[in-house]
């Protein structure tokens, strides 16, 4: 060890103790789990397609809820002699929900939901449904959403 | 027999091999470039984050590296630069000022399983924490990276007189801070 000139007892008496510790075999582990990575990362279109795919899926699922609950809300609407108004179509919920698929969690969407969009012209019942249909159908989100 | 730096980027270079010698430069500097990082960043859950992004920046980089500095130097500057970004970025995320930023820096310290120092050793952290950050990381690699103030020099590119002179006053703010005044 090289004596490193001026320094105090205290820092003398302590160079070259080391305080850190790391788990057993964790130099092999990281090493792994490096060139793991990288091999994902030079395939990004085999791990990609079928999360893109089973997402679509949701997608789809979600503009037929959405179908369903708008043709609902209208029929209502017109049951009890109301006027259709400014309400978003379809397309726009869909592009919206199209944008709006990199968020990763609930909150957020349910924030951009109500800041980003005339929050009246959604109803409580749509939004959910976006939300359920894209967060909680078992889907693995987190994943689906990292590598969209 | 290890291989020398000159070898290892060759080989990356060569097609076929890329995979071969980027593992044998994880072996070779894995360990290094992990306490380098843990020095700065402190426990280990963040230097392991830290060190395998450090690395897969290695990996994308490495084909355009060009040969005017060496490679550990590179790969040190690498991980340098990605232990101070971190810091500052779980720093805003936190949305906390510079004070608050370091006791929970040091709580996470202490709390680390992995950290096996004595009160005087948390000081010793603690003081280090309390640094300006160039004196921080001067400190840090020469006290605990036992590098020589060249080997610095070319990773901070500062010259050494400025860095000598950033090691002074570190040590003797550090003992100041040790010995409570």
């Amino acid at each position: 060890m090289k004596k490193t000139p001026d320094i105090g007892s205290d820092l003398e008496k302590m160079k070259g103790q080391r305080a850190f510790s790391v788990p057993d075999h964790y130099f092999e582990r990281v090493t792994d789990e490096i060139l793991h990575s990288i091999e994902l990362e030079e395939q990004p279109s085999r791990f990609m397609e079928r999360p893109k795919r089973v997402f679509m899926r949701y997608i789809y699922a979600a503009a037929a809820l959405i179908g369903i609950l708008m043709v609902s809300y209208l029929g209502i609407r017109i049951f009890f002699n109301e006027q259709p108004g400014d309400h978003m179509s379809q397309v726009e919920v869909m592009e919206y929900i199209e944008f709006y698929s990199g968020d990763v969690n609930e909150s957020v969407v349910h924030e951009n939901l109500g800041t980003t969009l005339p929050v009246d012209d959604i109803s409580d019942e749509q939004k959910d449904a976006i939300i359920i249909l894209l967060l909680n159908e078992g889907i693995d989100e987190l994943t689906i959403f990292e590598e969209l | 027999m290890e291989h020398t730096d000159t070898e290892l980027i060759r080989l990356f270079k060569e097609p076929g091999d890329k995979h071969r010698a980027f593992t044998l430069i994880l072996k070779k500097y894995r360990e290094r470039i992990y306490w380098h990082i843990r020095n700065i960043v402190l426990t280990h859950e963040n230097a392991d984050d830290v060190m395998q992004n450090a690395f897969l920046k290695v990996w994308n980089h490495l084909d355009g590296f060009r040969e005017d500095a060496e490679l550990y130097t590179w790969i040190y500057r690498i991980a340098t630069n990605e232990s101070i970004t971190f810091l500052k970025q779980e720093k805003r995320n936190l949305h906390v000022s510079i004070d608050e930023y370091r006791s929970i820096l040091m709580r996470s310290l202490v709390d680390d399983i992995y950290f096996d120092g004595d009160d005087l050793q948390q000081k010793l952290q603690e003081a280090v924490l309390h640094l300006p950050e160039k004196q921080r990381l001067v400190f840090q690699m020469k006290y605990f990276d036992d590098m020589s103030y060249e080997e610095v020099s070319k990773i901070l590119n500062t010259s050494t007189g400025s860095l000598k002179a950033s090691y002074h006053h570190a040590v003797k703010k550090i003992e100041k801070y040790m010995k409570g005044d």
